[in-house]
């Protein structure tokens, strides 16, 4: 089926996804699904553990028990800071930055609204956070820092291993955001300086929406917000204090284990370098043909990711969306794209259309999507 | 119901409305299916209401129709849905104009009614 979509919103989640994850999950459906401990049925795959081996190879992780599966990376996200928070006894600082996407900033505006935390957000410059901004940060009560490793808005990466060397030095516990980066980006966490790496699997891991998760190095540092049953020690009313148990509680969402499964193993088949050159090469021919236009402005002409923002003289954000939808069948997203902090640094909250690509995408999308921008660009005047 | 109303209900008829986004501040933008597509004539007449603001230059022409503090709706001419915000504070009111505006559509239209309508909702009071 060929619905005649160019789909160029892919930053929010990847679409299509590749054959083989569609019918890995399709197969999947076939038999009842191995539930560890909670089913007499054996002989089966075992799709958590399966997973959890494949992100680990994907990743250049040792510990593929660390790995957590979650509903997304919000949810990740949440079980992190506020699982931090239950297992740090007095108030502390945290360090977080105007780049970040609500699922970071709303959990750390609530802890702080209930004084459990104070606050300090780094300001980003052209879309980077730098290792000075956030040694300036520091103070000697600061135990935690959470940043994006990748912009949804302005498709920049941030040096990870750089910021989480002076955290680490500082004995600052580093989540780091990696909703826009894992699949799309070279990650080695067992030489990066991380503590928590949060996943989602719906965007560049080519899973289904609803499954992410993310790889924790020293589980001991977060007390689990969730308990419940876990299909170990079922006897024992305390939850287990084992990985990945301590964290995952209730029935696996297990189609969705099985696209991340399948998606992981097909960015580990073409390489993840190559995925991010291809991206890369996809972004430059929009951006290319978009700039010079003089009624076309670029909010970050040079992105490390396949992200690109702009807006148009004539028209709003969601004025373009929706000439690009219905004149050219290009779906893009429009807004704030829940990162409201660096929208009102860039240009006061008025958001910008997004175009984000993945490596599904043609040169031909390219070109199309480059025609339809300029053209809607140079008519676009009442 | 008179042959001239019945007619105008023919002409622009609401067949279908979805929400198709609900922003921060509680607006809401409907996905609206009339039975006709919107054409220059029915842009004309709501000019007279409002601030139409039409892009000629593009094929087909996007536009975009305000009333100050009641709704914006836009769409490309020739199409048949169109997109309609409606604030929060008057969603009701707002989609009420909407619908006597496009029912009133056509020969005879009362447009004092509507204008007096659309005072009242700016003003708050209706
Ligand atoms: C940087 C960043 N963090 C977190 C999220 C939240 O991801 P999810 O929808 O999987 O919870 C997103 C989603 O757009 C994101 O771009």
């Amino acid at each position: 089926m060929n619905p005649g979509l160019t789909y160029c919103n892919n930053a929010a989640s990847t679409w299509p996804k590749p054959s083989e994850v569609l019918d890995a999950v399709q197969e999947s459906f076939q038999l009842p699904y191995f539930e560890a401990g909670r089913s007499t049925i054996e002989g089966l795959e075992d799709y958590p553990e399966l997973a959890r081996e494949a992100l680990a190879d994907l990743f250049h992780f040792d510990v593929p028990d660390h790995i957590v599966f979650t509903q997304n990376a919000t949810d990740s996200l949440n079980m992190l800071i506020h699982g931090f928070c239950a297992a740090t006894r007095d108030r502390f600082h945290v360090i977080t930055s105007d780049l970040e996407h609500n699922s970071v900033l709303r959990p750390l505006t609530l802890l702080a609204s209930e004084g459990k935390i104070t606050l300090s957000i780094i300001h980003s410059d052209k879309g980077y956070i730098t290792v000075k901004g956030v040694e300036d940060a520091l103070v000697p009560e600061t135990h935690l820092a959470v940043l994006s490793h990748g912009s949804n808005v302005l498709g920049t990466r941030q040096d990870i291993g750089g910021i989480g060397e002076v955290l680490y030095d500082h004995g600052v516990y580093f989540i780091a955001d990696g909703a826009q980066t894992a699949g799309l980006v070279p990650i080695d966490l067992n030489q990066t300086p991380v503590d928590a790496f949060v996943f989602t699997g719906h965007k560049y891991l080519f899973g289904l929406p609803g499954i992410g998760g993310f790889l924790i190095k020293d589980p001991s540092r977060i007390t689990p917000v969730r308990q419940g049953g876990t299909g170990v020690d079922s006897g024992n009313l305390a939850h287990p204090v084992d990985m990945p148990a301590k964290f995952e509680s209730g029935t696996h969402n297990y189609p969705g284990i099985v696209s991340l499964w399948a998606g992981s193993r097909y960015i580990s088949r073409q390489g993840v370098h190559n995925v991010l050159q291809k991206c890369q090469e996809l972004t430059s021919l929009i951006l290319h043909e978009c700039t010079g236009n003089d009624h076309i402005t670029l909010d970050n002409p040079e992105p490390d990711l396949p992200v690109i923002s702009l807006s148009l003289d004539s028209l709003d954000c969601e004025d373009v969306g929706y000439i690009l939808l219905k004149k050219y069948r290009i779906i893009v997203r429009t807004g704030l794209h829940c990162a409201p902090l660096i929208h009102q640094k860039m240009n006061g909250g008025e958001g910008t259309v997004r175009i984000s690509l993945s490596s599904i995408n043609t040169p031909e999308e390219c070109k199309y999507v480059s025609h339809a921008i300029r053209e809607v660009a140079d008519h676009a005047h009442p | 119901m008179s042959p001239m109303l019945s007619g105008r209900w023919q002409i622009m008829r609401i067949l279908k409305a979805t929400k198709f986004k609900q922003c921060r501040d509680g607006t809401v933008i409907n996905e609206i299916h009339l039975d006709d597509h919107v054409a220059l004539p029915l842009l004309n007449y709501l000019a007279d209401f409002g601030e139409l603001r039409i892009f000629e230059n593009m094929d087909p022409p996007f536009y975009s129709f305000t009333i100050p503090g009641c709704f914006t709706m836009k769409g490309m001419v020739t199409e048949k849905s169109i997109h309609v915000k409606f604030k929060k504070e008057v969603m009701k009111q707002g989609r009420e104009l909407f619908q006597v505006i496009l029912a009133q559509y056509g020969e005879g239209s009362d447009t004092r009614m509507i204008r007096a309508y659309i005072q009242q909702i700016q003003e708050g009071h209706p």
